[in-house]
């Protein structure tokens, strides 16, 4: 895939990151129940039609599997630090910048192997995914 | 390979994806070339369209 075609989605994603962060924010603000089954489902099928748009026909399944990584490591890191800065900027929540959610397995799993410390699983998951982008942008590039 | 063959192998390399994307990460940050996901991904595609060519 062209270098131009990988950066537009970086910056797509990252738009859509920081619009799910903000709508988040909101629901949590209120009070209400977030499905993040549903909100994951969504950003695939968001994410699926960007790639649906940008890719030519016949499209390559190695290619849209590995563009989906690519926005994933992406979006996991801006969306988490969206998340947590706008709950404290505009909802003024008490939390730490580097508060991960209580109900992810994913979130869970980094913290039990960093043994409960947040802030390193906080680091380490940012890192880790913007590595996953990285890897898969130089395997998309030809 | 029989048709339940290349339908496996295809399987299991999609589930063997997430190693390979690990394997990526640590080939990223030691500075080596990272290409074990699209081998993986690339190779599972085969064994599909070995699968299908089975059937047809």
């Amino acid at each position: 895939m062209e270098s131009w075609k990988l950066l537009l989605l970086a910056l797509v994603t990252i738009v859509g990151a920081w619009l799910s962060a903000r709508m988040e924010a909101r629901e949590y603000a209120h009070n209400r129940k977030v499905s993040h089954f549903l909100l994951t489902c969504l950003r695939v099928m968001v994410a699926g039609l960007v790639l649906r748009s940008l890719l030519p026909d016949p499209v390559e399944l190695p290619v849209v599997a590995m563009s989906l990584i690519y926005m994933m490591g992406i979006f996991g890191p801006v969306h988490r630090i969206c998340l947590n800065q706008i709950r404290i900027n505009r909802y003024f929540v008490h939390i730490p910048w580097s508060h991960l959610g209580t109900e992810s397995k994913y979130d869970t799993f980094f913290r039990t192997l960093l043994r409960g410390n947040e802030k390193a699983a906080f680091v380490s998951m940012t890192t880790f995914e913007l590595l996953i982008a990285a890897a898969m942008y130089t395997q998309l590039t030809p | 390979m029989s048709f339940f063959g290349s339908l496996l192998g295809s399987v299991v390399k999609v589930a063997l994806t997430p190693v390979a994307v690990a394997k990526d990460v640590v080939n990223v940050a030691t500075g080596k070339e990272a290409d074990a996901t699209k081998k993986n991904l690339e190779d599972a595609v085969d064994d599909l369209e070995d699968a299908m060519d089975d059937i047809t």
